[in-house]
């Protein structure tokens, strides 16, 4: 049995995990950090990226996440985030007309002033990274995974 | 009295309008359970957002600059009310208790000297505000009649706008006008300060918490910074819990107008059916007396 801690995940919408976990892959503001059982307290902030984790009987995870929070204390891994979505609920296809969208938004923002590029650039990060992670999951394919020992 | 024909045709249509305010008490009902889930889920992150919240001020030095959302102003020159009621009508005093404290909140302002601007949500609002002499901001219109569902997206936009436009100095203060959700039948109109944001002064808590909790964190990058960018999230957070309430009162208020008036309905019918029938019970009586006189009248 190896060292575990606990992560739980919430969103607006809901706990998306409560779960023992063995290891931890954050998308911090700074890069990607990896949390182990027994780690030092930390706190940062969560980018728009790619969170997985592997719990306790030894499954992947693979979730897209997109702006939040981080803090580990305590073994216990607490992390808030806008929008954290397993990678098989993900809708590739919706992630794929997002995408068109927020290129032609910043392709007719050069002559249209009244376009948020901010918001728009906001939307295209976003629904890249949900086709990244959908994409990702498929190769990884976690449920096929057997557990390890 | 009414004649038979006219308390019949009555009784029907009550039954009719008994039929409409029932279903309608029904679909509130259903509404306002969706609407009580939907404050519901959001509490996790509520509470995490309040705890991290809470280890961050511990740990921020208090004599730093504060996030320019929670400065407050030497002086308060303009006021912007945000307003929020419902986009249909038929719930009751819901909507009209919100227009009363707006307008007495916007009086006071205005009596000590203070500009003051509305933020509408909500098409009944407007209905009312758009012919009175109180200045709404433009921004307002794209915000009128919004997505219950409340989505991440929505809120975020809706928050930059009030929070870039106080950054620009164009207000010093901006209070929320909202119904508070306490049950189905209770509500109670709040009046909230949203900015600047009070109650998270780094530091505010007391001494001994600060050294036992938050020694020993390690911040990434550092606990200014991450202050800095819960705090724009926690005014959303806010934001969310206020339009949320606000949903749920409104449907709760309509269920209970509803269920009063097909109780109403109900009562109305009762006292119509007793009219009906002594009316009917004259006209046969008049009717047998007629046959009577005639039938003596014929052999006399």
């Amino acid at each position: 049995m190896p060292n575990t801690f606990n992560l739980t995940i919430a969103t607006p919408a809901g706990w998306v995990a409560d779960n023992e976990v063995e290891s931890l892959i954050v998308p911090g503001i700074d890069g990607y950090l990896g949390i182990l059982a027994n780690h030092a307290p930390l706190m940062t902030a969560i980018d728009i990226g790619l969170l997985t984790y592997r719990d306790y009987a030894g499954y992947d995870h693979i979730l897209a996440v997109t702006d939040g929070f981080f803090e580990v204390s305590n073994n216990k891994a607490t992390i808030i985030a806008d929008t954290a979505e397993e990678a098989d609920h993900i809708d590739i296809n919706r992630a794929k007309l997002a995408l068109e969208r927020a290129q032609h938004r910043l392709k007719i923002a050069v002559t249209d002033p009244s376009i948020d590029v901010e918001r728009a650039r906001a939307a295209l990060r976003r629904a890249m990274n949900r086709i990244k992670v959908a994409e990702f999951s498929e190769i990884m394919d976690p449920k096929k995974k057997t557990p390890s020992a | 009295m009414a004649s038979l024909r006219e308390l019949r045709q009555r009784i029907k249509s009550v039954g009719g309008i008994r039929q409409i305010t029932r279903a309608m008490e029904m679909v509130s009902a259903t509404k306002l359970r969706r609407a009580q889930q939907r404050i519901e889920s959001a509490r996790p992150y509520t509470m995490k957002m309040d705890e991290i919240l809470a280890h961050l001020a511990n740990a921020v030095d208090p004599d730093m600059p504060l996030h320019p959302l929670m400065e407050p102003r030497k002086e308060i020159k303009k006021l912007l009310i945000i307003g929020v009621a419902s986009n249909k009508g038929l719930c009751g005093s819901f909507n009209a208790n919100v227009i009363r404290k707006i307008e007495l909140h916007a009086t006071e302002a205005k009596n000590r000297g203070i500009e003051v601007s509305i933020f509408i949500i909500g098409r009944k609002l407007m209905d009312f505000f758009k012919r009175r002499k109180w200045e709404i901001h433009p921004e307002s219109r794209n915000f009128i009649s919004i997505d219950e569902n409340l989505p991440v997206t929505l809120l975020q936009h809706l928050m930059s706008i009030i929070t870039d436009a106080y950054i620009r100095f164009e207000f010093d203060q901006v209070d929320i006008i909202y119904t508070e959700f306490k049950s189905a039948i209770v509500h109670k109109i709040v009046i909230r300060q949203f900015l600047p944001i009070i109650g998270l002064e780094p530091g505010s808590d007391s001494d001994t918490r600060k050294s036992s909790k938050t020694q020993g964190y390690i911040f990434e990058p550092d606990a200014v910074s991450l202050f800095n960018v819960l705090i724009p999230k926690y005014a959303r957070v806010v934001l969310f819990r206020m339009l949320a309430d606000s949903f749920a009162s409104e449907h709760g208020g309509r269920m209970g107008a509803m269920h009063n008036a097909t109780k109403n309905a109900g009562d109305m019918i009762r006292t119509l059916t007793l009219q009906r029938n002594k009316a009917r019970q004259t006209a046969i009586t008049k009717e047998l007396a007629e046959i009577v006189g005639g039938a003596e009248a014929l052999s006399g």
